[in-house]
């Protein structure tokens, strides 16, 4: 991550106003879209404090990169969804590195209402757009364009601010927003990796189908444990220990085969015979 | 922190003595109790110190842990604006005084900063009392303070959207609609919770485009209370909600909790009370959240 005085701060543009936008794109070919796209003057508010701005050309620059890979992906023709996700996974890390963006402005949905709305609509209505030829109108959820958790182009860029290349890449994306729409699991690194990576592995090992059904009841676990341990210092070592005690019960519990490794048998044994010893109290 | 609370025995506040922080916004340092950095921007780091002073014998004794447990310190900074926590290293405690120091780095915050001083167990203990912390990770200790950073209001999700894209026939009568993404109550309570308001409405529509008329006053008023409403509902139907859980500010099932809260202790008494004369309830929270 470079110094802060280097990192950008973006255009933002407010809710309502992409939203009234965004009733105007809808009825719009990609074509015609793509055509009046002007990056060239930027009227836009900024973080009123930014030293450093993201101007034409870097936006410029961002629509290049990101039409680019879409092109690469089969855009503007109609693909299918699985192509659309490798499209993600290929474009969430160009787009980490190119926007040196700061994470606070990054927390601001404006900003990623900005790009979505101005930078690359038609790019987006590809991703997650589409066309009904009867009323000549697209439809995409409300979400891909304002929710900061979902936001097409955003929530690319925090999987791999979070998560790093590596796993933002080979997780679904149910997983990931499983991971990352719980503040207290997805923006402590160390845990939210240990659980990427041992769903992984987990689920490579035993070959298990049903690993989403696996992680939501290992968050949920996570969750009521965080309650009375605190993970802010264990090692990395212990949570991932920690963490690979949670699939092994949560396989159990589900009855999902589980093949357990030898950590994470070690973990399951030190967790049996903390048991033994510990009286379970419930949490009031 | 109450004794039994977690499950085992913890430490009252007084048995940490002389507990201070020391926060600064950059360079401007703030007093003891402040709870607002004002010119704070991405630009301030916030520097962090917490000093305290205790016995370790007497600790361990107090909490029944064994002569050789160890206890660790921790500095944990959960930034409301974005969704990263950043911790302090961890210290072994020991008896006397002692410090524990965090920088969080402005440029990776924003909103409030919730700064959490911990002290928790570092190894599992076996200590034979049943009241004894004994898991790795068990917290004896725990402070908070707020810093707001810059304005935090919450922000609902209000969003003009045509109801006719969405399938609802006559759309033009409908008004708003609450939508839930999810009902996981970890999850962030502004991603969860939306609020589409009808742009194929003609009084939504001109509440939208002057929203400081008196008409537009009105249907605020309106749709504030009966947004509540709808969280009433949403809480008391949600099978997995708990008043004794401390949910996380941000999240689902801290904004569903407080609703609850609104009208009573317990969630059993106001779900009874609801199933008795849920027109009643509904009244009461009129009275709570329409009045201002």
């Amino acid at each position: 991550m470079g110094e802060p005085q280097l990192l950008l701060c973006y255009p933002r543009m407010p809710l309502y106003e992409a939203s009234l936008a965004w009733e105007q794109l809808r009825s719009q070919s990609l074509s015609e879209i793509g055509a009046s796209i002007d990056l060239t003057k930027i009227q836009a508010q900024y973080y009123p404090l930014a030293r450093q701005r993201a101007a034409a050309v870097e936006l410029m620059s961002l629509r290049s990169k990101i039409h680019g890979i879409a092109e690469e992906y089969g855009f503007p023709s109609h693909v299918s969804s699985k192509v659309l996700v490798e499209f993600d996974r290929s474009v969430g890390p160009e787009i980490h590195a190119q926007m040196a963006i700061l994470p606070a402005d990054a927390s601001s949905i404006d900003v990623w209402n900005f790009i979505n709305t101005a930078v690359v609509p038609d790019v987006v209505l590809w991703r997650y757009g589409r066309f009904n030829s009867q009323n000549k109108k697209w439809s995409i959820s409300e979400e891909r364009l304002f929710d900061m958790t979902r936001t097409t182009i955003g929530r690319l860029w925090w999987r791999v601010h979070l998560l790093g290349v590596e796993l933002a890449g080979k997780l679904g994306e149910d997983e990931v927003v499983n991971l990352l729409e719980k503040p207290r699991i997805g923006g402590y690194p160390l845990l939210s990796r240990a659980l990427g990576n041992r769903l992984l592995a987990f689920a490579s090992e035993s070959n298990m189908s049903r690993r989403m059904v696996l992680f939501r009841d290992v968050t949920k676990r996570l969750l009521r444990r965080m309650a009375i341990q605190s993970v802010f210092v264990m090692t990395p070592e212990q949570i991932d220990e920690f963490v690979a005690s949670l699939f092994l019960e949560s396989a159990e519990a589900l009855d999902l085969p589980g093949k357990a490794t030898p950590s994470a048998k070690r973990a399951q044994e030190k967790s049996d015979q903390e048991k033994a010893f510990a009286t379970d109290w419930p949490i009031f | 922190m109450q004794a039994i609370s977690l499950g085992h025995l913890t430490l009252p506040v007084d048995d940490v003595s002389t507990l201070a922080w020391e926060v600064s916004a950059g360079d401007t340092p703030l007093a003891d109790g402040e709870s607002s950095a004002e010119d704070w921007t991405y630009y301030d780091d916030i520097y962090v110190k917490c000093s305290f002073e205790l016995d370790l014998e007497t600790t361990l004794k107090r909490l029944r842990l064994s002569a050789n447990a160890r206890l660790g310190a921790v500095i944990i900074a959960r930034p409301t604006g974005t969704p990263l926590i950043i911790t302090s290293d961890v210290r072994d405690v020991r008896s006397g005084r002692q410090q524990i120091y965090l920088t969080v780095p402005g440029s990776q915050i924003s909103g409030a900063l919730w700064l959490e001083f911990q002290i928790s167990l570092l190894d599992a203990d076996h200590s034979d009392s049943p009241f004894a912390p004994k898991r790795l990770g068990n917290t004896v200790f725990r402070v908070e303070r707020k810093i707001t950073l810059e304005g935090v209001a919450p922000r609902l999700p209000m969003l003009p959207v045509s109801f006719a894209d969405h399938g609802i026939v006559s759309s033009d009568s409908s008004l708003w609609w609450l939508r839930l993404t999810t009902r996981d109550l970890a999850a962030s309570a502004s991603a969860a919770i939306w609020l589409w308001l009808n742009v194929d409405n003609s009084s939504i529509s001109r509440m939208l485009e002057d929203a400081d008329s008196t008409e537009s006053e009105i249907w605020l008023r309106f749709l504030e209370i009966d947004f509540m409403r709808q969280l009433l509902r949403e809480a008391l139907s949600n099978d997995e909600l708990s008043l004794q859980i401390a949910y996380p500010e941000e999240s689902l099932g801290h904004v569903l909790s407080s609703v609850i809260r609104l009208l009573g202790d317990s969630l059993d008494q106001v779900q009874q009370r609801y199933q008795e004369d849920p027109g009643r309830l509904e009244a009461e929270l009129q009275a709570k959240v329409g009045g201002k």
